[in-house]
């Protein structure tokens, strides 16, 4: 059974429109951060009242994603990016003393640029630009000594959207993304008057998910691993969750709808558009990208003006997956998680928190998402509305240029004792979050 | 020294940064940011770049053809007429360069042509 998505979430999404990006839901839920509080200058963020966030550690890197061990060794995947960082790998950090601060730090795999990090069967599994690789641990050290594995490799080498972000089942299946290397298909990368392919060549070993035996070394996209789902532009944020036995994402929805059409949209609409859309993963789903992208707006699934739409015609029904939430466009969903922990209050227990790295496609309006945000979950969809969890990332109440941000959220991770664990971006910044009542 | 120049001269200095920045905020804002900052990550900066300050030629090469270097991916903007071209780039170099220099008309219209003539 597949509820359509509730419909008090596209309502509130709405209400929100043009308002500066800064939801009612946002101000007004209780459970979200109190909008009216001061942000502590060092610390940088700002938590829900009964929490408290520690600066855990700063690192010299360009951040991605965080994943904790059984023993509390938080790891922390370094990439590099256009111009920012030259370490890359695997950072293992340690608080010993409990005191809510790193105090043992070292790094490996410093050759690999990477992205996604996971447990899984005692391996942990980092999903760099072309491989996804596997180290093995002796004992409790916290650099695993153990060789390094390929458990999956040769993905297409591209230049845009190429982590390699993946999630494991209850099932020893893992499904990682292959992101489109493009925007939207066009025969012309964000040309002007270019028109979109079809077929989209982008989608033949990209733009969908493959799935693999997670257990199984130096298998081949090609040869190895079966497209599971496509139409899928690059989903960041992929989790599997065992109390709902569905595997979510949420992907990074197209840009520059003004640039390219502005006979079709005007900044606003530009800036709201498209949604930010969380899914369950299907087999042999189709989620629409890039014939199409999905509207809160108007509440449905529209045709993509490479494609023939203006914005408003609508596609057939059934063709392709309808989200479960929407999100205001260009928020960018780096990560998600599912809480299962103890230490924070039981109605976070199976929720989704939520990363938006933040926006840059929102000028000439300012730029939003830069927050985490929790949303509960009635059985195995998303309830009626979020909630802020952490925001003051970007140091600024109106961003206009992303390169001005403080930090950028990007990854969010749940410690052995049900605390959290924050990572930004390119500051480098991971923060820890715990519970501790009023 | 504007009274000593030329009505053509004084439209390339002084009209043209204005209407630079409307093109320059429609057509180059999203990507390059009010500030010419870029996006960290994913969109170079302007600011002080080799490009908006060194050859005009090459700057004007790179905006109609597009950039597609190991990390930059920049689309044509070739649709832009060779005033409009003139008009934004004037406004780039004025502000993310080095300073005021206008860029022509006819420059842009001769490198465009020397391009068309290679292809």
């Amino acid at each position: 059974m597949h509820r359509k998505v509730p419909a008090g979430l596209t309502l509130i999404f709405s209400g929100c429109l043009f308002a500066g990006g800064v939801s009612a839901v946002e101000v007004s839920h209780s459970h979200s951060v109190d909008s009216s509080s001061p942000i502590d200058r060092d610390l940088a963020i700002r938590v829900p009242a009964g929490f408290r966030a520690t600066v855990f550690a700063d690192i010299d890197g360009y951040g991605r994603h965080l994943t904790v061990r059984d023993d509390g060794t938080v790891y922390y995947a370094l990439t590099v990016r256009l111009g920012r960082g030259s370490n890359m790998g695997i950072v293992a950090m340690r608080d010993t003393d409990d005191d809510g601060v790193a105090d043992v730090i070292e790094r490996f795999a410093t050759d690999i640029p990477g992205t996604a990090l996971q447990f899984h069967d005692g391996y942990l599994y980092f999903g760099s630009k072309t491989e996804l690789y596997r180290f093995a641990f002796a004992g409790d050290e916290m650099v695993p000594s153990g060789a390094r594995e390929v458990v999956v490799g040769g993905f297409p080498e591209q230049r845009l959207h190429e982590a390699k972000t993946f999630a494991i089942d209850d099932d020893h299946n893992i499904y990682v993304n292959v992101g489109a290397p493009s925007n939207a298909c066009m025969e012309e990368f964000r040309t002007r008057g270019s028109p979109g392919q079809r077929p989209c060549p982008q989608t033949v070993v990209q733009g969908g998910v493959w799935r693999f035996d997670a257990d199984a070394t130096d298998q081949l996209q090609g040869t190895h691993g079966a497209r599971f789902a496509t139409g899928i532009r690059n989903a960041m944020a992929m989790r599997w969750s065992d109390e709902h036995q569905r595997l979510y994402f949420l992907t990074h929805g197209r840009d520059a709808l003004l640039n390219l059409y502005p006979e079709y949209f005007n900044a606003e609409e530009s800036a709201e558009l498209p949604s930010e859309e969380m899914h369950i993963l299907t087999e042999n789903g189709d989620y629409g990208w890039p014939f199409t992208y999905y509207d809160h707006l108007q509440g449905k699934r529209v045709l993509a003006p490479e494609y023939g739409g203006d914005g408003t015609e609508g596609v057939e029904d059934g063709m392709y997956q309808e989200p479960v939430a929407t999100f205001p466009g260009h928020w960018a969903p780096n990560d998600m998680m599912f809480y299962t922990g103890d230490q924070l209050p039981s109605r976070y227990r199976d929720g989704a928190f939520v990363v938006f790295h933040g926006s840059w496609n929102r000028a000439p309006l300012p730029q939003g998402g830069y927050k985490v945000v929790f949303v509960p979950f009635e059985a195995e969809l998303p309830g009626s509305d979020w909630e802020v969890f952490a925001d003051g990332f970007k140091g600024a109440d109106v961003l206009e240029d992303p390169g001005a941000a403080t930090h950028r959220p990007t990854s969010i991770a749940q410690g052995p004792a049900g605390d959290l664990y924050i990572s930004s971006s390119g500051s480098g910044r991971v923060w820890r979050v715990e519970y501790i009542g009023d | 020294m504007m009274t000593s120049c030329t009505g053509t001269l004084i439209q390339e200095t002084t009209a043209a940064p204005f209407e630079g920045r409307v093109i320059y905020e429609r057509d180059c804002l999203a990507c390059h940011m009010s500030s010419g900052g870029g996006v960290p990550g994913m969109t170079p900066t302007l600011i002080g770049s080799p490009w908006v300050t060194g050859s005009e030629d090459a700057l004007i090469g790179f905006v109609l053809t597009g950039g597609f270097g190991p990390e930059v991916l920049m689309a044509r903007f070739d649709f832009l007429t060779d005033h409009e071209m003139a008009a934004v780039l004037t406004y780039v170099r004025g502000e993310f360069g080095d300073g005021p220099t206008a860029v022509t008309t006819d420059r842009v219209t001769r490198v465009r042509s020397r391009l068309n003539a290679s292809e």
